[in-house]
């Protein structure tokens, strides 16, 4: 058994790492720059926050989370490719620069002009701005902008002829910046003298070392910290994550307790009654209900139990009464069950069919088998039979569905957390995609696909500790 | 026989679950004439999602904002009914130097902390420090107040004190009184930032940024603590923190001895009547006429205009029979915005005002408010509320349907359909440029899209061929600030602040990859936005801003659709719960109920 468990988690772990990976890659590669997101309510006053202030503040985060850093330990790229282009702190920029690299495969020359651009924009920025000639000084300032955007040769030559023009026509801008716009010229121009295309088509291997984002964000996941929330007054996602799972967890055990309670016992009857009317009626009923989607299912009982048209029976928000954190604790706990009953009902019925219909299929396999005519043929009543001999040897497909159950409890919670606004990790998910925080959704990501991997190694235990014909071990 | 005990089971618990929805303290409404205010009850409201937390200046989201305004106090509030500022803090106006640099406050003798310490010039000054303190997480904040140089506190009467600024500007006094006004003993109990004046912070900032005392004030300053915890969210205003479930709810509690009492009647804010303001978290829009319906809700704000108008109109229905239904308009306004200085990947088509001018024409906009927005909004013109009488041009015409005049427009900018294609097309630098748009809409959001159908429609007919492009927002965002679009759909929210023009109109902010996305504007209307920033009487500063309306609506840079009406139901049970056109639309705390009719006791 040692062995086996030793060889399962030899497998297991370069697939957590793999998940890990995927992880890291779609965090990395989320819509939008992760450091204006970061910013955006602190930038939303545009007009009272200066350029360089911005810059700073982008600086400042982008440095803090190692967005700075090379992206993995190793990276194969071409000859042309640098391996410091992750110093470039402007998410945008770097972008550009290295589809110029791609491009024109001359990195010393395009740098140099990336640091034309920087300059002349900084030299501007500051540039006195007369009325008269503010226009056009503007228009230089946005096309020096959109320089920083753009790496096709005809693009930047079409906004290299509007500074030119402008360097020649605005009094201002000849006296003061037409250095600055010859220097931006002349290093597009070396750009394109110096071109060597041809590196694009050499790899090369570089190696970052430790000092690298994914590692940083893979001790950070280690220590189950997986960044801050965007939205959520930027509190740890881990905080977050501690606040909403004990409500997803007994939600989720008492449904599972509660299915199954209703799933296995009708599924003997159905093996029991098989083939007559009751298991039809049985059948029929669960696939109806199975039919139904949670969301309908949940409006219906909101509608018909909570509701003074019909029946005001239960709550339907939340986990407890107004004020009654003030209450004892015995009130409070019954309070916390009155608010959890719907929920919990409609996270089970789902499962109900699956179960039943899992169980039913196992026993009328089993009961066909030598040792149920054998335990028949010593005289054991029936419900001896069925329930000490069948069912103990058909319950052990249904352990294979615990791999499953976490992931499944996130994605159930989505829709009843929703409607019953439970605080648990399917609102929470569902506020994270909502509100574009994009830290809370890898979180939950990384969380909820390494429980489904420890839930599939615990399955692989129980069932070989189940039946040792199982083992995986090869003949 | 197992089953048998399992269904015995579950019929107990059930027994047990359904006796527990039975709440001993709770009572029917009764209708009652009292009309002298009282004391008690309870409020609870609805949220979609938590505030992102009660600091006092690091807490940010809308919904932050309406709880918080219930916690802290400035040295002035606005009326809810009259939009007027109303001294709070503060005792009567303040002194203003000749030149308009130097404000003189006093504050009032009642206003007291809860451990009955008075609030002093100190607690303002220390405000104000924290505002600009490098190190705190407010960096919105900080840049804000960057123009008060120094709070000097008057050495013989410390509740008296001048904050001197840099330079004339119209906001200056409603910004001095805005600001959360907090304890210095309670927040830096040590007196680490009493070393330095408020000057300091910008002549010293480096000294300041690297002394290490400074340094563990303002950690301890961001800390989660001062947002969420009760015991130190620490405010001078009516209620205080008792309890925060994330996800859940957030309770306010009335003080039970407040300063604020002593002067009921002297102002809206002084008449904080409801035990408690419970604000309940719902994610799932659609369940709240459910919640209202099992009396779990009384002020529910932001339905969706179907859900709202059934609720209204079924009149058989509780919520029709128990609450009061308001509409009142917000300073918020919907637009589409142009492109009128697009890139060169972009092809110039909308640089041409004709071309703006044509959309307009061939945009239904009553009939989008009405179909679309099911009568939920009001008709803007510019980008000026009509609430704001003193700023907006009530004689300004917009542009009404009118197919016809936008052909005509067309037609006279160069675009015609020469090959019959049903597209109109014109030769731009040598080549062959259809008339072909792409609208940018975030992909949240139903009503946006069906408007942009309905103008897409007309489009066609005028030869005009849109192309919805729904995105991430983020991508929007990015999108808009590299001016990489042809017409994007947005909305902007505004207070009963003096309109400042500049953050979305001046040509600085086209630059700078700031909120200007247009590119609209020149050296007229920098001018004038400079002017209407300089002057600081209303009445001054109304043709300056009708000036500006002229020009924009000419230049058209957006096409302004409306300025959407709140939707809001509210208990019957509460008296003086009127709408108010300040967000969210309503003042729970001057809400009260006769004691007869009060639910919770």
């Amino acid at each position: 058994m040692l062995k086996y468990i030793l060889r399962r988690l030899l497998v297991l772990t370069p697939t957590l790492l793999a998940i890990l990976l995927i992880t890291f890659v779609i965090s990395r590669n989320t819509p939008g720059d992760p450091v204006y997101r970061e910013l955006d309510a602190q930038f939303r006053e545009g007009s009272h926050v200066t350029p360089e202030r911005k810059d700073q503040e982008y600086a400042r985060v982008s440095h803090a989370r190692g967005y700075d850093l090379p992206t993995f330990y190793v990276s194969l790229t071409s000859l042309a490719y640098p391996d410091t282009l992750h110093r470039v702190l402007d998410l945008s920029d770097r972008a550009n620069l290295a589809e110029m690299v791609s491009i024109y495969g001359n990195w010393e020359s395009i740098v140099s002009y990336y640091r034309q651009l920087k300059k002349g924009l900084l030299r501007i920025r500051s540039h006195k701005m007369p009325p008269d000639q503010k226009d056009s000084i503007l228009e230089a300032q946005v096309t020096i902008e959109q320089l920083l955007k753009v790496a096709k040769r005809p693009e930047i030559e079409y906004r290299l002829q509007i500074l030119e023009t402008l360097s020649q026509s605005v009094p201002l801008l000849v006296d003061s910046m037409q250095s600055e716009f010859y220097g931006i010229q002349g290093s597009f121009g070396a750009v394109l003298e110096t071109q060597s295309t041809w590196k694009n088509y050499v790899p090369t291997l570089h190696f970052h070392g430790l000092h690298n984002q994914f590692h940083q964000w893979l001790m950070g996941v280690l220590r189950l910290d997986f960044g801050r929330s965007y939205s959520d007054g930027k509190r740890p996602v881990f905080t977050l994550i501690k606040e909403a799972l004990p409500w997803t967890m007994v939600m989720g055990f008492f449904s599972f307790v509660l299915s199954y309670m209703i799933a296995i016992p009708l599924g003997v009857y159905g093996v029991r009654k098989r083939n007559q009317w009751q298991d039809r009626t049985v059948t029929i009923s669960l696939f109806l209900l199975h039919s139904i989607p949670s969301f309908v299912a949940a409006m219906l009982v909101m509608t018909f139990l909570c509701n003074p048209a019909y029946l005001q029976l239960f709550p339907t928000t939340g986990l407890s009464s107004d004020g009654a954190e003030l209450w004892p604790l015995g009130y409070r706990l019954v309070d916390y069950a009155h608010h959890l009953t719907l929920p919990i009902l409609i996270f089970s019925y789902g499962g109900v069919t699956f179960v039943s219909r899992q169980m039913r299929g196992g026993m009328m396999e089993s009961i066909q088998s030598d040792y149920v005519r054998t335990a028949r043929a010593k005289g054991l009543s029936e419900h001896t039979v069925v329930w000490r001999h069948v069912v103990r040897n058909s319950i052990l497909p249904i352990l294979t569905h615990l791999a499953g159950l976490f992931p499944a409890l996130v994605a159930g919670g989505v829709i009843t957390e929703s409607i019953f606004s439970i605080p648990g990790m399917g609102l929470l998910t569902i506020g994270a995609l909502g509100s574009y925080d994009h830290p809370v959704t890898i979180g939950v990501l990384t969380l909820t696909a390494s429980a489904t991997l420890f839930g599939i190694f615990v399955t692989d235990i129980l069932t070989a500790w189940a039946d040792p014909r199982i083992s995986f071990v090869e003949a | 026989m197992v089953t048998k005990y399992f269904w015995g089971g579950i019929a107990g618990l059930l027994l047990l679950l359904l006796t527990a929805g039975c709440k001993p303290e709770m009572q029917s409404p009764t209708g009652g004439a009292d009309t002298i205010p009282v004391r008690g009850d309870w409020v609870r409201i609805y949220h979609s999602a938590d505030p992102d937390g009660l600091h006092p200046f690091n807490g940010k989201n809308a919904f932050a904002t309406f709880i918080k305004e219930n916690i802290y106090m400035y040295l002035a509030d606005f009326n809810s009914q009259t939009l007027l500022s109303e001294p709070s803090l503060m005792n009567g106006e303040p002194e203003i130097s000749a030149d308009g640099l130097s404000f003189t406050y006093e504050m009032r003798p009642e206003a007291r902390w809860d451990n009955g310490d008075p609030i002093t010039g100190e607690d303002y000054a220390f405000s104000i420090k924290c505002a600009k303190n490098p190190l705190t997480d407010n960096a919105q904040s900080r840049t804000y107040h960057s123009f008060i140089l120094d709070v000097k506190v008057d050495p013989t009467n410390p509740r008296r004190f001048t904050v001197s600024t840099d330079e004339p500007f119209f906001l200056t006094q409603i910004a001095l009184e805005g600001i959360e006004v907090i304890s210095h003993q309670f927040y830096d109990s040590s007196n680490v930032l009493g070393k330095y004046s408020v000057a300091d912070f910008k002549a010293r900032e480096a000294e300041i940024v690297d002394d290490p005392a400074v340094k563990a004030f303002s950690e301890n300053f961001n800390s989660d603590k001062y947002n969420r915890d009760p015991a130190f969210i620490y405010g001078s205003g009516p209620y205080k923190l008792e309890s925060w479930t994330p996800g859940e709810n957030v309770t306010l509690v009335r003080k039970k001895d407040w300063w604020g009492d002593q002067l009921r009647g002297k102002g809206s804010y002084f008449q904080a009547y409801p035990e408690k303001l419970i604000y309940k978290t719902i994610r799932d829009r659609e369940t709240v006429p459910a919640a209202t319906q099992n009396g779990e809700l009384d002020v529910v704000r932001d339905m969706s205009p179907d859900d709202y108008l059934a609720a209204r109109e079924d009149t058989a229905g509780y919520i029709y029979k128990n609450f009061n239904f308001h509409t009142p308009p917000s300073y918020g306004f919907q637009f589409l915005g142009f492109n009128c200085r697009p890139p060169a990947n972009r092809q110039p088509i909308l640089e041409d005002a004709r071309v703006r001018k044509a959309f307009a024409y061939i945009t239904q906009i009553d009939s989008i408010i009405q179909n679309v927005y099911s009568g939920f909004g009001k008709r803007q013109i510019g980008p000026i509320s009509p609430i704001n009488k003193d700023e907006y041009h009530a004689a300004l015409k917009g542009y009404e349907f009118n197919p016809e005049k936008a052909k005509q427009l067309l037609d006279e900018a160069g675009w015609v359909d020469a090959d019959g294609n049903g597209v109109r097309e014109k030769m731009i630098k040598g080549k062959k440029v259809e008339l072909r748009l792409e609208i940018l809409l975030s992909n949240g959001g139903e009503t946006g899209p069906r408007m942009v159908r309905v103008i897409i429609d007309q489009a066609q007919k005028v030869g005009m061929v849109l192309e919805l492009n729904r995105i991430d927002f983020s991508v929007l965002q990015q999108r808009i600030r590299d001016h990489d679009f042809d017409i994007f759909g947005l909305g902007f929210s505004a207070s009963p602040l003096p309109t400042d023009l500049k953050q979305l109109w001046a040509t600085e902010n086209w630059a700078n990859n700031g909120t200007n996305y247009f590119g609209f504007g020149n050296a007229t209307t920098d001018s004038l936005i400079n002017q209407i920033r300089a002057t600081p009487l209303a009445a001054d500063r109304t043709p300056l801003y009708h000036k500006f309306q002229e020009l924009w609506i000419d230049e058209l840079p957006a096409l302004v659709i409306m300025s959407p009406t709140e939707r809001i139901w509210i208990h019957k049970r509460f008296h003086n719960a009127n709408p108010t056109t300040l967000r969210p639309g309503y003042k729970a705390y001057e809400f009260w109920v006769p004691l007869a009719d009060q639910k919770f006791k």
